[in-house]
């Protein structure tokens, strides 16, 4: 009997290595345009009026349930509505499946659900369907949120489409999900607020921009790890500059303190865009012109050198290379 | 004080310059002795910046790297007795012992944040605080063993770096042109701590700090003394003055005494351990324990000639074939932020 540990959940390596080993073998995925082989962030199947149904899923653990800037609801609504968007659909459907521990306050459900209501009105999406189940005490840790949801696509956004000359925009400041309940759940002092939010919306906007190829949501793993994909998927270079690197002082503070690099923490209302260079003005017009965009910035661009690498170049002008981060520094993040 | 003023984009180019027309034509080896030195070379990616003759390696300055095994199996042993908690830090509890680390069986052990934690806790077993550090930590452990705790003892596996730097040059032969000193460890101990590593080693030591400017301007002092005469510079002068904070030292000398002491990868360093002077609470009054040194070490892994800066970590095959992680440590410099394999891990290497 081998154990499972908590790394095989983190969104990295691990996780793919268990999952190749243990699970997908028993599953047939079928013959979808996206479709499980793929690995993506959602399926996508194509209608016989040539748009394409997407379909996700996510389960959320997040701890503290209540964190500065949101709660598990809105990050189950949220989570959900993101994934869809940045794979090019229109969200429209969601399904809401909770599990509860004998003992779990009611009023923290209600309160829960308010969220999930909220943010689903925001993302003008509909909660259509759903579970509720009890396990008795001490067969979970209070609560988890499984939320799946369906969206139409006109044209679906790959992560490999880029090409060298591209310019990589990020939405907003990164990090700072991981770092609000980082902090929180070490109880100290600051007064990072969660990004969490549904940027489906945007997403619409900005898949209207001609030359925008590729969206990432940078969830796990950061902005590291979405920037490692695009540059893994589609073969190029990415070269980043952190001085361009939207950053709160206090997330750049709080992670020197605590030794954890922003770049590798989750954001849950971000986007990575890469657009072609001719077009990258009109994408922050949009950007801009978005109450959910804060700072958003050119942050760099695909370059033919170091196909599948992300070098980033430092504050004070030396290169290094930025790596994915491996297993995660803060588990039950989302 | 602004953290800008020491990561200006046009002072490094200017450092990086000075340093490129400074430095002799031959190959030169600098090692500093400090997690925190190896972050910021990391992080700014400052090796690739300078010149390719300057070798930056680092050295036993990472405190759970250098912990020995037969340490680490004293405390797996304790933590089986019956009636004993061992709290340690969470790194330490990562570390590999002979046969097993703390963490492996785990029931008795406690991680926990500061030496408070430790006396704080609430329970009728003895526990048992497995104190790592250098000189800094040292100070901070001082206080709390100077007190009097029931049902605590200390197992001590605190260090002193000074005396590590001398037994490098004198018994190992290291091939290093100077050393950067530890800012932190520097501001407790003070620059003169070194005096003799210049004096009878005639290796020039700068203490320096930690913001990449601060690296880059202790390495171009450092190549100013290769060239002339071993000198002993204190480049981190807005923290750490020549004597060092005395009261901390008068802490340090009433809590602990000075024995000699064994690192991993090099083995008894005269004079260079603090062990607790208060019998009372020392572990080895307590409790009979029989570990016998375990010379042995993981098959492939190259921990000791890292911490004693013969090698980098990707000399080492088992980085290279990514068959040891931060998750799955085989050697100790993999396990806690200070160990140069867990920084070029994070920092993708070099």
């Amino acid at each position: 009997m081998t154990d499972i540990g908590l790394e095989e959940g983190s969104g990295g390596e691990e996780m793919m290595k268990l999952l190749e080993e243990s699970v997908l073998p028993h599953l047939e995925g079928g013959d979808l345009e996206i479709g499980l082989e793929e690995m993506d962030d959602g399926a996508a199947w194509e209608l016989p009026d040539g748009n394409y149904l997407v379909f996700t899923t996510d389960t959320h653990v997040v701890k503290p349930l209540f964190f500065p800037g949101g709660d598990i609801g809105k990050l189950a609504v949220s989570g959900t509505v993101n994934d869809l968007a940045v794979m090019g659909a229109d969200p429209k459907y969601l399904s809401s499946a909770i599990v509860v521990e004998e003992g779990f306050e009611r009023e923290e459900v209600e309160e829960i659900s308010r969220s999930m209501g909220e943010t689903a009105d925001e993302a003008d999406v509909n909660i259509v369907t759903g579970d509720l189940k009890v396990v008795e005490r001490g067969g979970l840790d209070g609560i988890t949120v499984n939320t799946s949801g369906v969206g139409v696509a006109e044209r679906l956004t790959k992560s490999s489409s880029l090409e060298p000359g591209d310019s990589i925009v990020v939405s907003g400041d990164v990090g700072r999900h991981g770092m609000a309940v980082l902090a929180s759940r070490h109880g100290l002092d600051f007064s990072i607020e969660s990004d969490v939010n549904p940027v489906n919306g945007l997403v619409q906007k900005l898949m209207e921009v001609d030359g925008v190829k590729s969206l990432k949501d940078p969830t796990r793993g950061g902005l590291a790890a979405a920037l490692n994909e695009m540059a893994d998927c589609s073969g190029v270079g990415v070269k980043v500059s952190e001085d361009k690197i939207p950053l709160d002082s206090e997330v750049e503070g709080a992670g020197k303190v605590l030794g954890i690099d922003p770049y590798g923490l989750a954001n849950e209302g971000r986007v990575v865009v890469g657009v072609e260079s001719p077009f990258v003005d009109d994408v922050m017009d949009v950007l801009r012109k978005s109450s959910l965009a804060p700072g958003a910035e050119v942050i760099g661009m695909c370059k033919e050198k170091n196909p599948g690498k992300v070098l980033l170049e430092t504050e004070i002008g030396t290169k290094r290379v930025l790596r994915p981060p491996h297993g995660d520094p803060l588990p039950r993040i989302c | 004080m602004k953290a800008l003023e020491f990561r200006g984009r046009k002072r490094t180019k200017e450092l990086l310059s000075q340093i490129e027309r400074e430095i002799p034509e031959r190959r030169v080896k600098v090692m500093h002795v400090c997690g925190t030195h190896e972050s910021t070379i990391c992080r700014y990616g400052l090796r690739e910046a300078l010149p390719e003759n300057l070798e930056l390696v680092q050295g036993p300055g990472c405190p759970v790297c250098v912990t020995p095994t037969e340490r680490v199996d004293e405390a797996v042993e304790l933590s089986k007795k019956d009636g004993v908690i061992v709290a340690t830090f969470g790194d330490m509890t990562r570390v590999p012992g002979s046969s097993e680390s703390l963490v492996a069986d785990g029931k008795n052990v406690r991680i926990v944040e500061s030496i408070e934690d430790v006396v704080k806790m609430e329970t009728d077993k003895e526990v048992v605080f497995f104190g790592v550090g250098f000189e800094t930590t040292a100070s901070t452990y001082a206080p709390v063993l100077l007190e009097d705790h029931e049902g605590f003892s200390f197992l001590s596996s605190v260090r002193r770096i000074p005396p590590a730097i001398n037994f490098l040059l004198e018994e190992c032969g290291a091939d290093v042109d100077g050393f950067i000193a530890p800012g932190h460890v520097s501001v407790i101990t003070g620059s003169e701590a070194y005096r003799e590593v210049v004096d009878r080693h005639g290796k020039p030591v700068v203490v320096g700090g930690f913001e990449p400017l601060d690296v880059l301007s202790s390495v171009l002092k450092l190549i100013r003394s290769i060239k002339g005469e071993g000198k002993l510079v204190n480049d981190y002068s807005r923290a750490v003055d020549e004597k060092g904070n005395e009261n901390a030292q008068r802490l340090i000398e009433r809590a602990f005494k000075v024995k000699d002491s064994s690192w991993r990868g090099l083995g008894d360093i005269p004079d260079s351990g603090l062990e607790l002077k208060n019998e009372e609470n020392d572990v080895r009054k307590k409790f009979d324990l029989n570990i016998e040194k375990d010379k042995t070490r993981p098959e492939g892994c190259i921990c000791e000639e890292i911490i004693t800066g013969q090698s980098k970590p990707d000399d080492c095959k088992l980085f290279a074939g990514g068959k040891c992680d931060p998750r799955n440590p085989v050697g100790p410099c993999m396990v806690g932020s200070e160990g140069m394999c867990n920084v070029w891990y994070r920092y993708g290497g070099t």
